[in-house]
């Protein structure tokens, strides 16, 4: 069975999915007044807004990956990083309703997260260095 | 003829391995992971239109496999494997049901299975939902770098096939879409 349909239809169909999804994608998303940093699924660190004004550096671990989160005037970034492709630093500072930092190498995911979700968990895993 | 095949699969792999490491000393457009042009899957559409699906598959897995290797990515080859695998069973599908000056269409939606896998398997391995967040981006360049792969292969693919394919492999018509 074949199914022969003019070339320009799939050209729609295709520009009809990109534009649909640029539009998802441009879309103001809903994030929380806190940071959260996970590794594998785990929070690791939560900051209040508060505590993004102090300045500090984190060095996070993963299976021999690093990196170097900085912290500093309410921004949070990747400042240095060993994984191949430096996505995550080249992302530059998290910013609200921008996209989480992620680097994927190191299983690191940097995103905005409810108040609720903070406190208790703290630096208590042992990815600090 | 299992000689030929041998022959075949190993060739397709060294070009396609050999366009895959170049392609990934380019520096990358954007920030964004998971978007790259994909080039060598020019060569695994080509050898799915010529020598057939098996051996395409096989090309494929060799190429993912040794280029991790090769480029020092190894942590990338699930995602590279996960998107591999959504990303053929797309193309196998809409290669019979599209006739061959489609072929772009069926790489367009082979790509954008791609990176849908590929972003299943990061939201698996990192446990980490939030990395759907770059589904509809991924999405988007999935199919525009899947019509440019694809229309890249097409042409190869008039080109060559006259000329090359005949004695390539005369399964080549078995495998063909009827």
């Amino acid at each position: 069975m074949k199914i022969y349909l003019k070339s320009w239809f799939w050209a729609a169909l295709l520009s009809f999915i990109c534009v649909v999804c640029l539009i998802i994608w441009f879309l103001p998303k809903e994030a929380g007044d806190n940071v959260g940093i996970y590794q594998n699924g785990e929070l690791l660190y939560s900051f209040t807004r508060e505590e993004l004004e102090e300045e500090r550096s984190i060095r996070i671990e993963y299976n021999g990956g690093i990196n170097v989160v900085e912290i500093s005037n309410g921004t949070i970034r990747v400042a240095e990083a060993n994984c191949p492709d430096g996505d995550c630093v080249s992302h530059g500072p998290l910013t609200r309703g921008g996209a989480p930092i992620v680097c994927l190498p190191n299983r690191l995911v940097i995103r905005f997260i409810d108040a609720g979700t903070d406190g208790q968990v703290d630096a208590v895993s042992g990815g600090a260095g | 003829m299992r000689t030929r095949k041998i022959a075949e699969t190993a060739l397709l792999t060294a070009v396609a391995l050999i366009i895959y490491v170049v392609e990934a000393q380019l520096p990358s457009l954007t920030n964004i992971p998971g978007i790259k042009l994909g080039l060598s899957n020019v060569v695994t559409l080509f050898a799915m239109y010529t020598v057939g699906v098996g051996q395409a598959l096989l090309v494929m897995v060799a190429r993912v496999t040794l280029g991790s290797l090769a480029t020092g990515q190894v942590m990338g080859m699930i995602f590279s494997l996960a998107g591999g695998a959504l990303s053929f069973f797309v193309c196998i599908l809409l290669k019979r049901l599209l006739p061959v000056r489609l072929m772009w269409v069926v790489s367009a939606f082979g790509a954008i299975g791609h990176n849908i896998g590929q972003i299943a398997a990061a939201v698996v391995v990192t446990g980490t939902r939030e990395v759907i967040y770059y589904l509809p981006i991924l999405v988007v360049s999935g199919a525009l770098t899947g019509v440019f792969t694809g229309a890249a292969a097409q042409l190869v693919l008039r080109r060559v096939k006259p000329a090359v394919v005949k004695k390539l492999s005369n399964k080549s018509e078995e495998n063909g879409p009827k």
